[in-house]
């Protein structure tokens, strides 16, 4: 275990490793700081750099890309009340008004100290949980894994979104698009005009980078242009020596923050859920424990710093909860852990069980690098306080262009040599962008894609090899206490959304 | 639904494909799982087409009327991107799809009287960019060949330093081209449509000329040369 933790801190305590970290952590808070633009599209766009990269390097990059957008969205939240992200939404109330009052500076700095506990308090979840929770996947065979699958994708599906029936449209077109290409138990080619295509690079499946940066990259240039550009809002200037909150009053929250921590970590970790939802619970959470300090706290909702720490320990408390069942069982927590494994994937490292027990030291390497984004995110997110407000003058004309040609490029860029290969990959982004901008466009979630996508190909895999050692018995399945678990699980979360939405409607 | 009718249509042509040694049976066969998906598609499907248009007021609408043309700009320039890619290189189709969109974009609409405009500025940039690309690439190759001579130290014809010497260079370049630009501009009216194309040109010379260091110098990344063959 000494051996394994040494051999992963070699594999990140290097000058390029912390050099395309602090890249990434940069680049994460600028993404995270523009409105529109979310940290599974600074993720999918960073992919391709980290193909270029060591396995341990390249996860680094995209882990500091993460942990900075969602840092980074709540500069816009605080200073415009404008999230950069869904993960800042429920920083707009208090952080506006921090600013309104002229604290807009410890309002941004408290923001980083919150996000900075939240992401090492969850950090510490992760390192505790995620080897024993991939420890449990042991029991897990073929059957097993199949309904895992099943019940992930059922999951994000039915949570994603507001209407239940599209997620699940949704998650099935993702399986649809990982079915295409080539069967992997007989080598049958699996494309339509297989005639012509089978001849093709699109015989051996979709391209994973190019359909995700087609989807979360390209779509959101088309979605952005639906409507009229606006002036970048005037922001007014900070006062630095306001920035670092008092001690004594962040020690004087530590309900809060335990509370938050607790919210963020266990939200992350359930599949589909996400920031977004975690930042409510959290905030009000807050609130009710605000109201009941009797004054020794202020309020939630009156322009308070606890108003500011709640959602932000949250939301970065997500990003490790998220990666608990990514690292653990392959099932990724939201869209940016998704792209996470697609990215851990495409490196040849499959999630589960058989990562911690053969390559510990990625493992090790993961976590320590965890521990570097969250210090970098913090401390360039601090060193940058007065400078990062200024993305927000940029006008869109300038970074939509920017965006489309980065997608590109990182679309073509995956197949690094292989011209023809890399060209196809430009029209899968292309396409997979234009289908992206239409779904958003009608309100169909795209996460449920990408989940398709992943878990795909592990559920056919293991339903057809389940299958086959059961004698072609279809019930095998029903008579395996984990599979049943995980069957009930899946329709527990399909009908209690309905049930639940049925009850508002009537009410 | 039209979609998931297609699919189910695709998947039973393709017919079922067995795992190979599966001679005593039990692979339910490539089919099943895309067959079942397809049918799960049509129904859920069709329970949206019945149930979402009472959802209406939830989507976030389509493309406002006076976006449509740089909503379809975008679109073609995107097609014509990837098509002549492969053909015409990185360096032009990228630095004119730049120009092209950041200057619409900045211009808010595809207007007649800006074509002329436009053909300048892609030409100017395309002419600029090629020239400091030329020199840049002079610059690698000298260092990379010299330090193979012995004629310079190892080291400077690693991947990494030629990447950063052209880069200070070609920086160097652009900051004057910059300054050039904006002498040159100063008597014109700041709200005039050349500043526009002035800004978009250079955007659009400097993102190319850094994507394809970081891309083709420090990644190795093939990117395709086209026309600009050296």
């Amino acid at each position: 275990m000494e051996n394994a933790f040494l051999a992963g801190l070699a594999q990140i305590a290097n000058l390029s490793t912390l050099l395309w970290m602090s890249i990434g952590s940069v680049v994460g808070i600028l993404l995270g700081a523009l409105p529109g633009l979310t940290a599974t599209m600074g993720v999918a766009l960073m992919m391709p750099i980290s193909f270029q990269l060591p396995t341990a390097t390249g996860i680094g990059l995209l882990l500091a890309v993460y942990c900075g957008a969602v840092s980074g969205a709540s500069i816009p939240a605080i200073l415009l009340g404008i999230p950069g992200n869904p993960n800042a939404i429920a920083t707009v109330e208090d952080g506006l008004l921090m600013t309104k009052k002229g604290k807009a500076g410890q309002a941004l700095g408290g923001a980083v100290v919150a996000s900075f506990i939240g992401g090492i308090g969850s950090l510490i979840a992760l390192v505790l949980f995620s080897p024993l929770i991939a420890r449990l996947t042991l029991a897990f065979g073929p059957a097993e894994k199949t309904t895992l699958a099943l019940v992930g994708l059922v999951i994000i599906a039915s949570v994603s979104g507001k209407n239940i029936w599209k997620g699940l449209l949704m998650g099935a077109f993702g399986m649809g698009l990982a079915f295409l290409g080539t069967d992997p138990f007989s080598a049958q080619v699996r494309v339509p005009f297989a005639s012509v295509l089978s001849r093709t690079p699109l015989a051996s499946g979709l391209d994973l980078t190019s359909t995700l940066i087609g989807l979360f990259g390209i779509s959101q240039v088309f979605y952005e242009l639906r409507k009229r550009f606006e002036p970048p809002q005037p922001v007014q200037p900070i006062e630095v020596k306001d920035i670092f909150p008092p001690f004594k009053k962040i020690a004087s929250m530590w309900k809060i923050i335990l509370s938050s921590l607790g919210i963020g970590t266990v939200i992350g970790a359930i599949p589909g859920t996400g920031a977004s939802i975690a930042v409510f619970m959290a905030h009000n959470s807050a609130k009710n424990i605000t109201e009941s300090s009797n004054g020794k706290l202020d309020l939630v909702g009156t322009g308070s710093l606890e108003g500011v720490f709640a959602p932000e320990v949250a939301n970065n408390a997500v990003t490790g909860g998220a990666l608990i069942p990514a690292l653990a069982l392959g099932i990724p927590g939201d869209a940016a852990t998704a792209v996470l494994i697609g990215a851990l994937m495409i490196k040849g490292v499959t999630p589960g069980f058989h990562l911690f027990a053969t390559n510990m030291s990625l493992v090790y390497a993961i976590f320590l690098t965890m521990l570097v984004a969250n210090i970098f995110m913090a401390l360039f997110q601090l060193l940058g306080v007065r400078l990062y407000p200024k993305i927000l003058s940029v006008p869109e004309q300038l970074l939509l262009p920017q965006i489309l040609v980065l997608s590109f490029i990182g679309a073509y860029a995956i197949a690094g040599q292989a011209t023809t290969v890399g060209i196809y990959n430009l029209g899968i982004a292309l396409v997979m962008g234009l289908i992206g901008y239409a779904l958003k466009r009608d309100d169909y979630p795209i996460a449920p894609i990408v989940l398709g996508l992943i878990l795909g190909g592990m559920f056919e895999e293991n339903f057809r090899r389940a299958v086959k050692l059961a004698g072609g018995n279809y019930l095998v399945f029903f008579t395996k206490p984990i599979c049943l678990l995980f069957i009930g699980l899946s329709i527990l979360s399909v009908v209690l959304p309905i049930l639940s939405r049925r009850k508002k409607a009537k009410q | 639904m039209i979609l998931s009718v297609l699919y189910f249509i695709y998947v039973v042509s393709l017919g079922s494909s067995r795992m190979i040694g599966d001679e005593i049976g039990g692979d339910p066969g490539g089919m099943l799982l895309p067959l079942v998906l397809s049918i799960f598609m049509f129904i859920a499907s069709t329970i949206l087409f019945i149930t979402d248009r009472a959802d209406d007021a939830y989507r976030s609408g389509g493309v406002q009327k006076s976006q449509r043309g740089l909503f379809i700009l975008t679109i073609v320039v995107s097609v014509l991107y990837v098509a002549l890619m492969r053909h015409v290189g990185f360096i032009v189709t990228t630095n004119i799809l730049l120009v092209t969109l950041t200057f619409a974009y900045m211009r808010e609409g595809v207007k007649r009287e800006d074509l002329a405009l436009w053909g300048g500025g892609v030409v100017g940039s395309l002419a600029l960019l090629i020239a400091i690309y030329t020199i840049g690439r002079r610059v690698t190759r000298y260092l990379l060949l010299a330090s193979r001579q012995g004629v310079i130290p190892k080291f400077l014809g690693s991947n990494g330093m030629t990447f950063g010497i052209t880069l200070v260079l070609v920086g160097i370049l652009f900051a004057l081209v910059y300054i050039a630009g904006k002498k040159l501009l100063s008597r014109h009216d700041a709200a005039a449509p050349i500043h526009s194309l002035f800004q978009a040109g250079f955007i659009a010379m400097v993102s190319t000329e850094l994507l394809y260091l970081i891309f083709r110098q420090l990644f190795l990344v093939e990117l395709v040369r086209g026309i600009i063959s050296w």
